[in-house]
């Protein structure tokens, strides 16, 4: 197992420099001359080429990826083109509200996602399972900027009892991460229930349940665990869209993390932190994807890893 | 267990446990709701530096203005007064050089004197080439400073330049502590000492800036009357007026029109408007068939009913324009404008051998805003037989392909808009329509020309009787107006929203907020 993964993120090298090309091409291609934005509206010709030069981008594209790349390797991300802050210490800063804002959104997803899933699965068919996929449904299809900005206004401006924005205490992560959390809870449910009903039509099941055992056993026990492995690479996959769909919330919350200032950056073509960003983006992507792996190894000991 | 006994415990738990949470938050928030001492200001975006020299956006300088002071400041309207110096500085008769007299007794707030050494230091610091200062080119008419005594400075300039004073009224000109400068050295913009009321505290990006009360501070009569003041980016719109409804923040800029009805019914709000000195208009490439055409520009001046712009898009919350500037630039004068008449517009296009129109096509920014103006004159244009093909863009985008050579551009027609930030005719109408100030140097992307224009700018920029520049600037408008280089569209307000209980807050007319009066009652 550990060869394994030492392998993995070995292979994690090559393609992160693939994605880095990528990622840096494609940022030099979007339209917008930073120099002209860092400079300033009112700024003359000559303030532009001077910024220009400031910020490095009067050299060919090649060396400025170069410096780039080999700044990176020895975790100098550079400075931003905004604030002339380095890169590292900005997302040190933004990086732990993002993570704890996915992190709290996944759990209450997932705990929230399978109780209802499986609440909806044994009841197949009755009014539980009904309410909890219209809730499902709902979920799915309920845009979350619209969801947060109707959230702020009940329990905010109407009621009063939750803050609107920002990151100061505990309370402030409750409607952001209902909002973040709240389509992967959903999908979740939709497919918890659908894997277990389909587990629940299995041979050791029936054998399980011929023996005597309780259906509460039967049910949490012998099929979830196995309904589990379709739903747990699901959510690695949903942990790296909740990353990505921060951005919205976090703008709708003016939460300080990852997605508000990508938001920022990109209105202000700000190359390094975007660069940064995306490279961070992926390697999370890719570390989820490993840890999906394991995790349905850890489940189902049939699957060798090795092979 | 059964689950659905399972199903209706959790049930029952999470409500109660919403409910909890409720309580809490509810008795949290009376706690810990911002007292009366403090002002909470929520702005769209985060402030770019807090060196003033290097700022580019309004939004910074009002976070800036509360720390830093300048000779010479705007007031309300914009008009020039002293801050700093005693009286308004005296322009030499040829124009080239202006001299102040200097307040006494003032002190940073790290403790160092305000003199005449201060004033050479921030000079020299902009003007430094290798500091590569953004506001450097503001000042590009100073060739350098003299000191006459402790507390009188004269400045001499390279060239005449009689906008120079409006220059060191520009948040740009701001002083800050000579001692800082030479402490921080780059890292200035982290580190702001000025003269102000208030001092700095912290700035945490994305989060929030705070500056407190600064009790040596020399104005006694205007002295900070809140102890803390934390300015915090909300970028969304709906967000800014929700902390507004709740009380998160006191006072938010700006407050977009189609949000002004979602805050009319709370008695506890009130919505700031005031002019702003920003154009919105459409600039047409006058090298380029038909534009070149001053019949076909007039006519489509013509063709767009001002008045309904303001109502539709605007709801109320903007004027029709009286000139090239807007009223509260210095130098403004009202001009007979193109009033309505599409028989007129109609009349026009036939004269230029247009009797059924033509195609062109129009870029906007994408914003809100903007675009519905795009879309409005789309319908005006089409009574005339124009029809008009809408491009929106992000706005760095289309600043893009606006600065360009004359050569290479691609402009028909786009929404523009431009306020002057040094709040006179010179810097509104310069950099937009005359010859030196095509793209790259400038902002003529329409690349229009007029001798007789050029001239009375001339006039503007190199004489010091201000009468003398004032008919200039009136000439100068005259002759913008019937040639039409631009569709005048309008004048908006600068929205804010604020609460009940608050004031000595409000909006420049360059956008930028005052909120160094600010006191609850």
């Amino acid at each position: 197992m550990l060869i394994y993964i030492a392998r993995r993120l070995a292979a994690m090298v090559p393609i992160l420099l693939v994605v880095s090309v990528v990622i840096f091409m494609f940022l030099h291609m979007i339209p917008g001359d930073p120099a002209r934005i860092v400079a300033g509206p009112e700024a003359s010709a000559q303030d532009v080429e001077n910024t220009r030069a400031m910020l490095g981008l009067d050299r060919p594209i090649y060396e400025q990826y170069w410096r780039f790349l080999s700044g990176a390797v020895q975790g100098d991300l550079g400075r931003s083109f905004r604030t002339r802050e380095p890169v590292m210490d900005m997302i040190a800063d933004r990086i732990m509200p993002t993570l704890e804002l996915s992190f709290v959104s996944m759990v209450w997803a997932i705990v929230a996602g399978m109780f209802f899933g499986v609440v909806a699965a044994t009841k197949r068919g009755k009014w539980q399972d009904q309410l909890t996929m219209f809730g499902a449904t709902t979920g799915i299809s309920m845009p979350s900027f619209w969801l947060g900005l109707m959230l702020i206004e009940l329990f905010a401006v109407q009621l009063g009892w939750l803050p609107s924005g920002g990151n100061d205490s505990i309370e402030h992560y409750i409607l952001p991460a209902i909002t973040l959390g709240s389509q992967v809870a959903a999908i979740i449910a939709r497919f918890t229930r659908s894997s277990l009903l389909e587990t629940l039509g299995e041979d050791y099941v029936r054998t399980a349940r011929a023996k005597g055992a309780k259906e509460m056993r039967v049910i949490w026990l012998h099929a979830l665990r196995n309904a589990l492995l379709p739903v747990v690479t699901m959510t690695g996959l949903q942990f790296g869209f909740l990353l990505g769909g921060s951005v919205v919330v976090e703008a709708v919350f003016s939460w300080p993390g990852m997605g508000n200032m990508l938001i920022t950056s990109v209105s202000m073509r700000d190359y390094p932190v975007i660069q940064a960003e995306m490279l961070l983006f992926a390697i999370q992507f890719m570390l989820i994807n490993l840890l999906v792996d394991v995790l349905y190894a850890v489940l189902n000991p049939q699957i060798r890893l090795d092979s | 267990m059964k689950p659905s006994k399972v199903f209706s415990l959790l049930l029952i738990g999470m409500l109660s446990l919403s409910l909890v949470l409720a309580g809490c938050s509810k008795s949290n928030q009376t706690a810990g709701e911002k007292k009366p001492s403090e002002l909470v200001v929520a702005q769209a975006a985060n402030p770019t530096t807090m060196d003033p020299h290097d700022t580019q956006d309004t939004l910074a300088y009002g976070i800036q203005k509360t720390m830093y002071e300048g000779l010479l400041g705007f007031d309300k309207d914009m008009k020039v007064v002293p801050v700093l110096a005693e009286a308004l500085p005296e322009l030499a008769k040829d124009a080239k050089s202006l001299t102040f007299k200097l307040k006494k007794g003032i002190k940073f707030q790290d403790g160092t004197d305000f003199n005449a050494d201060a004033v050479k230091a921030n000079i020299d610091r902009l003007k430094d080439p290798a500091n590569k200062l953004k506001r450097a080119s503001l000042f590009a008419a100073v060739d350098h400073v003299e000191i006459i005594d402790p507390y009188t400075v004269k400045i001499v300039l390279n060239k005449p330049f009689a906008p120079i004073v409006q220059a060191f009224a520009h948040p740009a000109g701001m002083m800050i502590s000579p001692k800082a400068i030479k402490e921080y050295g780059k890292d200035l913009n982290r580190h702001p000492v000025g003269t102000g009321p208030f001092q700095f505290v912290e700035w945490k990006d994305g989060q929030y800036v705070t500056v407190k009360k600064f009790d040596g501070y020399w104005d006694k009569a205007n002295a900070a009357k809140v102890e803390k003041i934390t300015f915090k980016p909300v970028p969304e719109a709906a967000s800014r007026v929700a902390m507004l409804k709740t009380g998160e923040a006191q006072f938010i800029y700006p407050l977009p029109s189609e949000q002004v009805e979602s805050v009319k019914g709370d008695s506890n709000i009130v919505v700031d408007k005031a002019q702003s000195i920003i154009e919105r208009y459409v600039v047409f490439n006058v090298t380029q068939k038909p534009f070149n055409d001053k019949r076909v520009r007039q006519a489509l001046n013509y063709a767009v009913d001002k008045d309904a712009l303001t109502k539709v898009v605007y709801k109320g919350l903007a004027s029709p324009p009286e000139s090239a500037i807007a009223p509260k630039v210095w130098g403004f004068q009202k001009q007979q404008m193109y009033a309505y008449d599409v028989e007129k517009a109609k009349k026009l296009l036939a004269e230029a051998g247009l009797p059924n129109g033509f195609e062109v096509t129009l870029w906007t920014p994408n914003d809100t805003e903007r675009a519905k103006i795009a879309e409005f004159i789309q319908q005006q244009w089409q009574a005339v037989g124009v029809k008009t093909t809408i491009q929106q863009m992000e706005f760095v985008t289309l600043t893009n392909l606006l600065s360009v050579k004359p050569e290479e551009s691609k402009l028909q027609a786009a929404v523009s808009g431009w306020s002057p930030s040094t709040g006179e005719a010179d810097w509104g109408i310069r950099p937009l329509l005359t010859q030196s100030m095509f793209p790259t140097a400038g902002f003529n992307s329409g690349f229009y020309v007029n001798d007789q224009l050029e001239k009375y700018i001339m006039t503007g920029l190199e004489s010091a009787d201000e009468k003398e520049r004032l008919n200039a600037y009136a000439d100068a408008q005259k002759v913008i107006v019937e040639d039409a280089p631009w569709v005048f569209l309008t004048v908006p307000d600068n929205l804010a929203g604020k609460r009940k209980n608050l004031s000595g807050v409000y909006v420049l007319p360059d956008a930028a907020l005052d909120v160094r009066g600010a006191t609850f009652q």
